[in-house]
């Protein structure tokens, strides 16, 4: 059982133009009879569409054919406590979101630049229950900010979320868009080759987002993964640690998977070397391997993932080509993960220590296996937020050698 | 947009403002003829009415203006005069990665599978080929629409579950730049 009651206000050319609100509760019942399982869900919560429901998952499961690997569902199960439900954030009214906004809108116009953006909050909770007795709830807050600042013809960005409305200023990051979407108005045109680049921690997370599902027990059964044949070995460079760790105070996220097994601490990777997958009850028990509690909610195809990645960071202050963000960010090639996508909303010439100018966005097509080998700094590791990855505790890096293979117009 | 030429993924027959679906021109003719709209923008590109492309992804989400089908329309070769008119080209088939910038002009778009063109005849099989170029040289390279249609359709990432329909028949363009993944 699913409930979300979160508000949205979206603002674009230095005004508000969208204020919503949604509040949903939607149930998902899951049956298993004679070795077939299905699952139907509905937001009806009256006795005959809950009971119209069940009948539907098991007509559903009717047509599956046997499952072979189907386990019983899992029975009572002990949970680390969290704590992600922060009241400040709950009560933050439409009047509060208006009124930040309002501000960003009044620095934009004062720098004669146009904000665009969002200001979300809300809260939810979920709880997972089945009839051999086990029982698991959570609750939430959260809150967003997400900012472009244009001065034409150069954009900049900046974002942040948490489940404490509290923990991120949008003024202090509307200024730091402002301050770049300056900066990067007389681009100049560097030619494609390879840089030193300093990733921003949004940037980091884009890219080595697509990274992630490779950890996937099923994924290495399945022979997708670019881990297949590589698990154990030096893989990325010794500086290079990552962990899944719900528990982290810079994480969000229910402390049990989708059967409501508790979700542990796994060690990925081991200064450089893979050293653990992620393993749902089925992949566990296939592999003789206890689970590691980040299965998906079945019946599905894909069978866990991590999804709370923290990276140990450093303490250097990084120099280098600075990149704030990427931007569609597609694969090329699965096996090396070479990744292709461009640059965007500010990419800064660094020289001798000092931002000198801003240049044109990028094209880049790189492997993150090599990424990550030749990663020579990493700053403080940071709750990262971004577009095209979940959110993860990452640091900004220092990486030597980054093909930046085209050159966009602007 | 077009709903008089047959159905396509994205047809419908009235969008999400209850404007009845139409067929726009975005180039004709080598040139660029207008833009998508809705009640409230029409007026701001210079339409009498909205061109009928508002939509909503679900029930409970605001409608905004997005593409519908996207079609080129055909031009006069056929296929195989195509290849046997070209003397050193590749050919490329089946997408299956797509990049653009936040500016739609700089692109790369990876390929499951292409064959050298020598002569006029296909050769040597290439595995998983990308192009990218800038979009408006791209499209200004074209010299050689073929004539039938070939549709097919793609979920674009952006409109997560909308639908949309790409109508592209194969074209040659004379230069632009690709990138072999490896031999096979």
């Amino acid at each position: 059982m699913d409930e979300v009651a979160g508000a949205l206000t979206r603002f674009a050319n230095n005004a508000i133009h969208q204020n919503v609100a949604e509040h949903g509760l939607t149930v998902s019942i899951r049956t298993v009879a004679d070795g077939r399982t299905a699952r139907a869900t509905t937001n009806r919560l009256d006795e005959d569409s809950l009971r119209a429901a069940i009948e539907a998952s098991l007509s559903l499961g009717h047509s599956q054919p046997k499952d072979p690997l189907l386990l019983p569902m899992p029975r009572r199960q002990r949970y680390r406590r969290v704590n992600r439900f922060v009241k400040r954030t709950a009560k933050f009214s439409a009047e509060e979101r208006a009124r930040a906004v309002r501000l960003v809108s009044d620095l934009a116009l004062k720098k004669g630049q146009v904000a665009a953006g969002i200001y979300s909050t809300g809260q939810s909770q979920s709880a997972l229950g089945n009839s051999r007795g086990l029982f698991a709830a959570y609750c939430e807050t959260h809150a967003e900010f997400s900012i472009t600042m244009q001065e034409a013809p150069a954009a900049s960005w900046a974002k942040a979320n948490s489940s404490d409305v509290r923990a991120f200023d949008p003024q202090k990051l509307a200024a730091r868009a402002s301050e770049k979407a300056h900066l990067a108005v007389n681009a100049r045109e560097l030619a494609p080759g390879r840089y030193p680049v300093i990733l921003e921690p949004a940037a980091v997370l884009d890219l080595v987002g697509f990274l992630f599902y490779d950890f996937a027990a099923t994924a290495l059964e399945d022979k997708r993964s670019c881990l297949n044949e590589r698990m154990g070995k030096q893989l990325f460079g010794p500086n290079i640690s990552i962990s899944d760790d719900v528990y982290h105070p810079l994480q969000q996220g229910a402390p049990f998977d989708g059967e409501g097994f508790p979700r542990q601490q796994v060690l990925l990777v081991d200064r450089g070397v893979p050293r653990n997958l992620v393993y749902s009850r089925a992949a566990a028990k296939a592999s003789r391997k206890p689970p590691t509690g980040h299965g998906f909610a079945l019946p599905n195809e894909y069978g866990e993932a991590p999804m709370n990645l923290v990276f140990d960071g450093g303490d250097t202050s990084i120099r280098g080509l600075l990149v704030t963000r990427l931007w569609y960010i597609r694969e090329v090639d699965p096996y090396e993960k070479v990744m292709t996508g461009m640059t965007r909303d500010g990419l800064f010439l660094v020289e001798n220590g000092k931002v000198t100018g801003a240049v044109r966005n990028f094209r880049f097509n790189q492997s993150l296996i090599e990424m990550l080998k030749t990663v020579e700094l990493l700053g403080p590791a940071v709750r990262a937020t971004g577009e095209e990855s979940f959110e993860m505790v990452v640091p900004p890096m220092k990486v030597c050698d980054f093909h930046f293979s085209e050159v966009t117009k602007f | 947009m077009a709903p008089d030429h047959g159905q396509g993924l994205g047809t419908f027959a009235y969008d999400d403002e209850g404007v009845p679906a139409q067929c726009t021109d975005i180039i004709k003719d080598g040139k660029f003829r207008g833009y998508l709209s809705n009640r409230e923008t029409a007026h701001l590109v210079g339409l009498d009415r909205s061109s009928g492309t508002m939509r909503t992804e679900s029930w409970n989400r605001l409608p905004i203006i997005r593409m519908t089908n996207v079609s080129l329309l055909p031009g006069t070769w056929d296929y195989g005069d195509l290849i046997a008119d070209t003397q050193d080209g590749i050919l490329m088939e089946t997408n299956r990665s797509w990049s653009i910038d936040d500016r739609r002009y700089q692109f790369q778009f990876s390929t499951e599978i292409g064959w050298e063109i020598k002569s006029g005849k296909k050769v040597r099989m290439l595995k998983n080929p990308s192009y990218s170029g800038i979009t408006t040289e791209f499209w200004n390279s074209c010299d050689a629409p073929r004539r039938a249609f070939c549709m097919s359709a793609i979920f674009a990432a952006s409109l997560k579950r909308s639908f949309v329909s790409p109508n592209p028949p194969a074209r040659r363009r004379q230069k632009f730049t690709w990138t072999k993944s490896r031999a096979p």
